[in-house]
């Protein structure tokens, strides 16, 4: 299947010394919603700055729907409807005059922005000046003129940044009815994890400039389907020996508390009542390094 | 055929963007603004027009319009706007919006900048528009005088608002880079606006550029009727293109690459380009740049036109030291056109179409003039083109106020003149380098021969003021010898005492006889001083020249005809060439035949009835007349003064006279008229006869008779002054 982006080793610096990106190979495949997922300052809004071709690009690392980036300049942008850092809007046009403004640049119908006003929500809006906008209201105005031209590939930065947990649900549900309904390829960034696992098929995560993990969300989450399991319970070292046999690799990590590892999660209930079964007086169960535990590793290092 | 389509995109989206700002609006009225203020100033102050020759009343009124416009509020109209329209998109991320749309980013700079120019052009047709409403509305309260045109003139207007247009465009692309650049508002405008006031303070200090983006504009009023030469921009316009092309490539590339290094070091092709650019430009700015003079031409030609309502027969060259004729050309209609034989050294030339009109040219051999004159009754106007169109332009300007004569006339540093002469030094230095610096508006120099004279012209006028200071210093300390400080050496080292070509120039044979004078001190009159000095010098054509001049001033201040011949008997034995003191007898017999005691010259006259009337008709009283003209200012101040004694003497032996000698006898009557009917208002028949037989050089003049037709006086003091007074009761034999 053909990537509508990839890139290739992509590095860029600012200064001689100072690297943003190493060696970021991106890969998204048509039709997928990728959640490009890191700590902020890890290089995700200069990737998107990159793809969008607001930075020069410094080699020729960047190939959107199988071309270079850089020979398709200016020209593939009617293909992609893009949103990066703090919404671009002009205030002192109403919301409907902003669409208008994209659709005079990208010889789109004006026909189409009462339906697109509609579709963000903003259809009893328009005539308002953008200024009297909320922040939710001028991100998704924001949205929709992105994707006033029914782009194939909507690149978004942090698109639910500084919305209420509402506004983020319209959007993620916006995000993938058009992914749905239109085939519309999405790249989306954001340092929130649930955000990402909500929505994406595929995630790609950066930290420090460099890519620790690529692929679909489903091969992430089998990476992190066994449980580790810590169990606080009286007599540890009686139960240990009686589950040894059951859990390979168990350890009594004092006199309290065992840990040891199930095949899956989906595993954990059964595990629970045996136990019970079996008269163990539980006081804790919990689970450890799983996803969210190996992503927040990943900013406690960042700190 | 794309980039015209996506520049058009580009552009009407822009229109989406600036709604509701004002841009154009703003333009329009500041354009329409001073057209409105001068109607509302017209009408308050009852403005009079001093035009003497026909004009176009809107053209003037658009250009009296446009003058604090192009210096002032068009170009910082320019510079809001650009920080405007960049404003729209620096903030909230509009950059880098328009960079994600599929648009070519040379439309999209293009389109802003397009914004800027429209904003230009509405200003400058809403000041043209305003100009002709307004000035329609003036011409209903006040008068406009009947040689003013009143049509449209379309085609000037286009040529100067096509001038200014392109004049702006220099600027806008300046204004417009640096908006681009630098994200904030207060800085580009500051910027801007530090531009514009520099060029503002600096213009009255002489320090006028022409490759000053501010400068360039405020010309076009500076310079109203654009090039001397028939073009329709002038140099500095095409410096406009030039310089606007160059800034925006520099900002373009800028703005796609968004750093300097990217933009033209990244590559050894960008490093290439923008060699190539400044290269080619620099080259095409200093061809600009660079004055031009005249070329050589291979034959001496004076041509001409003269554009008046007269007819004129002949024009004469006329030598400015000998006053001589050099050469009589007759007219073909308007225009007269000569080849002159022989060498004719550089100089300045009186030029005279019959009696009516004078000129002064400056030109000598190989050069080509070419005179555009035009006249009427009030006044003429000349202007000269050809070889020597910056030579004689740069002769026209003045040296105007400076401290040094100040200082003189206030008496101060008399006891100190060392400060005296740095002061002096500093000034002169600062004069020297400011005559430098003329270019005509088509930025050609005056030749290496005009610029010395002029150099050594301005040294003698400052070793004037100095001499000036050491006759004061002589006066009030006359113990103390004043010795010329080395800051004088440096200025005296610029002008020799026996400079033939200059002795054209009244002011250095002033120089040269004061010092004379200075040095001799004998106690007898200046001017025989100076004569006894001007004998000492070397016999040849300098002292030749320099004692006809001093003799000539002489005979005229002379006050009797024993006083002329021993002058005469004197001096003119010291002529080393016969033509001079041929001119000199010629002078000696014009002062004598208007001598005291010698029979004034018949002439006849018509009288406000129409009548004819002649001077012999008054023997037997005295006569006192008064030679005036309508269009003369010192005439008209002086004749109240005279009617003031005609009214006090009316009962005595004396006529008082008033003799017109307007050209346009209605002119004459109209003013004659309004007069006081004690003096006899004439109108002379005869003016050319008139004038060369009464030795008429300038007007006012009195001139007093005896009974018997005889001249008291050829040349009176003014009426205003007592002894005119004292000489009539002197000659009435009234008490004094």
């Amino acid at each position: 299947m053909v990537n509508i982006i990839e890139t290739t080793a992509l590095s860029f610096g600012y200064g001689r010394h100072k690297k943003v990106l190493d060696n970021v190979s991106l890969h998204i495949p048509e039709g997928a919603i990728y959640g490009f997922l890191g700590p902020n300052g890890a290089g995700k809004s200069t990737t998107m700055r990159l793809l969008t071709g607001i930075i020069p690009e410094q080699g020729n690392a960047i190939r959107l729907f199988g071309e270079p980036l850089r020979q398709q300049m200016p020209g593939v942008f009617s293909k992609i409807g893009s949103l990066v850092e703090q919404p671009a809007l002009y205030l002192h046009l109403s919301g409907i005059d902003n669409l208008r403004y994209i659709a005079r640049l990208r010889g789109v119908s004006p026909k189409r922005i009462p339906a697109m006003l509609e579709l963000v929500g903003l259809a009893n809006d328009g005539k308002r000046k953008v200024k009297q906008y909320s922040l939710g209201m001028k991100q998704r105005l924001a949205i929709a003129m992105a994707l006033l031209d029914e782009p194939a590939l909507l690149l978004l930065d942090e698109p639910v940044n500084g919305l209420d947990p509402n506004g983020i649900q319209e959007i993620r549900q916006l995000l993938m009815r058009l992914n749905r309904e239109n085939g519309v390829t999405i790249f989306v960034s954001s340092h929130l994890l649930p955000e990402i696992e909500k929505m994406c098929t595929h995630v790609g995560i950066i930290h420090n400039g460099q890519l620790k993990f690529e692929g679909r969300m489903d091969e992430l989450s089998a990476r992190f389907a066994t449980a580790n399991i810590v169990v606080t319970l009286g007599d540890a070292v009686r139960w240990a020996e009686r589950l040894e046999p059951l859990y390979p690799g168990l350890m009594v990590l004092h006199a309290r508390q065992i840990r040891f590892m199930l095949p899956t999660k989906e595993a954990v209930p059964g595990m629970v009542r045996s136990l019970v079964d079996a008269g163990a007086d539980i006081y804790e169960l919990r689970m450890e390094g799983g996803l969210e535990d190996w992503f927040m590793s990943l900013i406690d290092t960042n700190k | 055929m794309a980039m015209v389509n996506d520049f058009l995109t580009a552009l009407r989206a822009e229109h989406i963007k600036k709604r509701g700002t004002g841009i154009y609006m703003l333009s329009a009225a500041i354009g329409v603004l001073f057209p409105a203020v001068l109607c509302v100033f017209g009408i308050v102050r009852n403005t009079q027009f001093n035009e003497p020759f026909a004009f176009s009343y809107y053209l003037k009124y658009i250009q009296d319009a446009a003058l604090p416009f192009t210096n002032f509020f068009f170009p910082l109209l320019i510079i809001v706007i650009s920080s405007r329209v960049t404003q729209l998109d620096h903030r909230n991320g509009g950059w880098q919006l328009m960079d994600t749309q599929p648009l070519g980013k040379f439309a999209l700079y293009f389109a802003k900048f397009s914004v800027v120019l429209i904003s230009a052009v509405i200003a400058i047709l809403s000041l043209v528009a305003g100009g002709m409403f307004f000035g329609w509305l003036l011409t209903n309260f006040i008068e406009v005088p009947g040689h003013a045109q009143l049509h449209v003139p379309w085609k000037e207007l286009l040529q100067w608002g096509s001038r200014l247009f392109v004049a702006c465009l220099y600027l806008a692309a300046l204004q417009y880079m640096i908006a681009v650049l630098i994200p904030s508002f207060i800085w580009s405008i500051l910027i801007g606006f530090g531009l514009l006031l520099t060029g503002l303070f600096a213009k009255p200090y002489g320090y006028v550029f022409d490759w000053y983006p501010f400068h360039i504009v405020s010309r076009i009023t500076d310079f109203k009727a654009g090039s001397d030469l028939g073009y329709w921009f002038v140099y500095t316009e095409y410096v406009s293109v030039a310089a606007a092309l160059i800034l925006l490539y520099l900002g373009f590339q800028w703005y796609k690459h968004k750093t300097w290094r990217r933009a033209f070091l990244a590559t050894p092709a960008k490093a290439l380009a923008l060699g190539v650019v400044l290269a080619l430009g620099a080259v095409w700015l200093f061809a600009l740049l660079r004055p031009k003079q005249g070329d050589e031409h291979p034959r001496t030609v004076l041509a001409g036109e003269l554009d008046a309502g007269l007819p004129v027969s002949h024009v004469y060259l006329i030598n400015p030291t000998l006053q001589d004729t050099l050469a009589i050309i007759p007219m073909q209609g308007n225009r007269f056109h000569q080849v002159l034989e022989g060498e004719l050294v550089a100089d300045h030339y009186q030029v005279a179409f019959d009696r009516f009109y004078q000129t002064s040219v400056y030109f000598g051999t190989r050069d080509s003039v070419y005179i555009a004159g035009v006249a009427n009754a009030d006044a003429s106007k000349f202007a000269v083109r050809g070889t020597r169109l910056a030579d004689n332009q740069a002769g026209s300007v003045k040296a105007s106020w400076n401290r040094i004569r100040y200082y003189l006339e206030q008496n101060m540093f008399l006891d100190d003149p060392l400060h005296f002469a740095r002061e002096l030094h500093a000034d002169w230095k600062k004069t020297q380098r400011e005559s430098r610096l003329f270019k005509t508006v088509d930025n050609y120099t005056p030749k290496a021969d005009f610029n010395k004279r002029s150099e050594k012209l301005i040294a003698v006028n400052y070793l004037s003021l100095w001499t000036g200071f050491v006759r004061k210093r002589m006066a009030v300390f006359p113990d103390q010898p004043t010795v010329p400080p080395s800051a004088i050496e440096d200025i005296q080292r610029h002008v020799s005492l026996a400079d033939e070509a200059l002795l054209s120039d009244e002011s250095y044979r002033e120089y040269v006889t004061d010092q004379f004078i200075l040095a001799d001190t004998v106690d007898i009159p200046l001017p025989e001083k100076a004569l006894a000095g001007i004998t000492g010098l070397p016999s040849g054509r300098f002292r030749d020249k320099l004692l006809y001049w001093q003799l000539s001033r002489s005979l005229k201040e002379a006050t009797d005809s024993a006083e002329r011949t021993a002058l005469m008997d004197r001096f003119t034995a010291f002529f080393d060439d016969s033509v001079y003191r041929r001119r000199a007898a010629f002078v000696y017999h014009q002062w004598q035949r208007v001598g005291k005691g010698r029979p004034a010259m018949h002439f006849e006259a018509t009288d406000l009835s129409g009548n004819r009337v002649a001077l012999a008709d008054l023997h037997g009283k005295l006569v006192a007349i008064d030679v005036w003209a309508s269009w003369c200012g010192p005439c008209k101040r002086q004749s109240p003064y005279f009617e003031r004694l005609a009214l006090k003497y009316r009962d005595e032996a004396i006529y008082f006279i008033a003799l017109g000698v307007d050209r346009d006898k209605s002119k004459w009557e109209i003013d004659a008229k309004g007069k006081s009917k004690s003096v006899l208002q004439w109108y002379a028949a005869d003016m050319e006869k008139f004038g060369l037989e009464y030795n008429l050089a300038t007007i006012p003049r009195f001139m007093l008779l005896d009974r018997a037709g005889r001249f008291i006086a050829a040349e009176m003091p003014m009426p205003s002054e007592n002894a005119f007074e004292l000489i009539v009761r002197k000659e009435l034999g009234l008490p004094d």
